[in-house]
């Protein structure tokens, strides 16, 4: 019986192996992308703002400007210091 | 008039997967449907689409040297002595990718805009500064990749570098238009299991497939003779690259060569009795 089964039962063609293995690695990268570039410099933005109000205790006067460039991205931080 | 030239970056992550190739290929089939095209060798260092355009011995100046302003862009360009309406920019062979300089790419690029419908960019191989470079400024990509593990992991980075590190991306306009070239493809180690069907490949990388160019002996023969292959009349190659670029003009055409040309006779007779006996 099990020699009839295996007869017909055939290995796995490598190209099904590939489009599995190929199915895992394209969704990890994907979800990489999603977490990293979409969030990346509007998260910066916002811990920068939170760590600035909470050390100065301020509400107002905070600018972030966040250049993209090809190579790397800056980001320009003014704050508008209250006189006392 | 004031034409705006389309961009159109041929790019694929892993090398030798058949850009070049196909830069010419599209290129010449481009300006044979009357669209005044302009095709540019982004591969500094290692040109080759002179090669493969057979005109190596006319080139004087290149990519770099108009960068520089060490030429015109009018004495870099090479005009086809085939088809009408198509030119060519070749790379320097002297220096490194690095000699290119996004000011000095974009300022090629909206002098060309202005005098051609398409600007083919073909691309190096890899995701480092010459491939973007190559494709900053695109409107359109075509993502040629291979049925093969590594080449669609490759396109896979590019698909995610053209949505993030270009141009449209950093100004929020309107994303980068995809579309998928499945290139060597070998329907007989499909159907053997050997290789990944042109379905797997556009199931997994999920963008518009434009066309499927067959592993072709046609191919060498005309990267020997300078000869691009889309001009060698006859050839499945040649066939599909027209297609390919029928699609691109926006006719729906089925895919061609993505399955088995002949099949033997013992396998038509087998297929018979089995259509006759579920029939029957
Ligand atoms: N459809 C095809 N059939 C057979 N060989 C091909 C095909 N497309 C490309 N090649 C071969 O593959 C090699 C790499 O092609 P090329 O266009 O230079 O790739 P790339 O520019 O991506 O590095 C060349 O030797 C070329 O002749
Ligand atoms: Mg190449």
């Amino acid at each position: 019986m099990s020699f009839i089964k295996n007869y017909f039962k055939q290995k796995k063609p490598s190209a099904n192996i590939a489009k599995e293995r190929l199915e895992i690695i394209v969704s990890h990268q994907r979800k990489k992308r999603k977490n990293t570039s979409n969030n990346y410099t509007q998260q910066l933005e916002r811990k920068l703002v939170a760590v600035i109000k909470d050390h100065l205790n301020i509400e107002e006067g905070i600018n972030i400007h966040v250049v993209e460039k090809p190579h790397y991205s800056s980001v320009k931080l003014t704050v508008e210091l209250p006189l006392n | 008039m004031n034409k705006r030239a389309q961009i159109i970056v041929i790019t694929s992550g892993k090398g030798g997967v058949g850009k070049t190739t196909s830069s010419a290929a599209i290129s010449i089939g481009l300006a044979s449907r009357g669209y005044k095209t302009v095709v540019i060798d982004f591969d500094v260092g290692l040109r080759n689409l002179d090669l493969l355009m057979g005109c190596e011995r006319r080139v004087v100046y290149d990519l770099i040297n108009v960068i520089h302003n060490e030429a015109k862009l009018s004495q870099a360009l090479i005009k086809d002595k085939r088809v009408e309406n198509l030119s060519i920019l070749a790379a320097s062979q002297t220096r490194d990718k690095n000699a290119l300089s996004l000011t000095g790419v974009e300022s090629i690029l909206d002098e060309l805009r202005s005098k051609f419908d398409y600007i083919i960019c073909d691309s190096p191989a890899g995701i480092e500064h010459g491939a973007l470079m190559a494709m900053y400024f695109a409107d359109q990509a075509i993502i040629t990749t291979n049925p093969e593990i590594s080449s669609v992991r490759d396109s896979d980075r590019i698909l995610g570098i053209l949505a993030s590190k270009t141009h449209r991306a950093k100004q929020e306009l309107e994303p980068i238009k995809e579309h998928l070239l499945v290139t060597r493809y070998n329907p007989l180690r499909v159907q053997k299991g050997e290789m990944l069907s042109v379905h797997d490949v556009h199931d997994i990388l999920a963008i518009p497939l434009l066309g499927v160019i067959p592993e072709s002996q046609a191919v060498l023969k005309a990267s020997n003779s300078g000869i691009p292959v889309i001009l060698d009349e006859p050839s499945d190659a040649s066939q599909a690259y027209k297609d390919t670029i029928s699609r691109f003009l926006g006719e729906t055409l089925p895919h061609r060569f993505i399955t088995t040309p002949k099949r033997k006779l013992w396998s038509r007779l087998f297929s018979t009795n089995i259509q006759e006996i579920t029939a029957g």
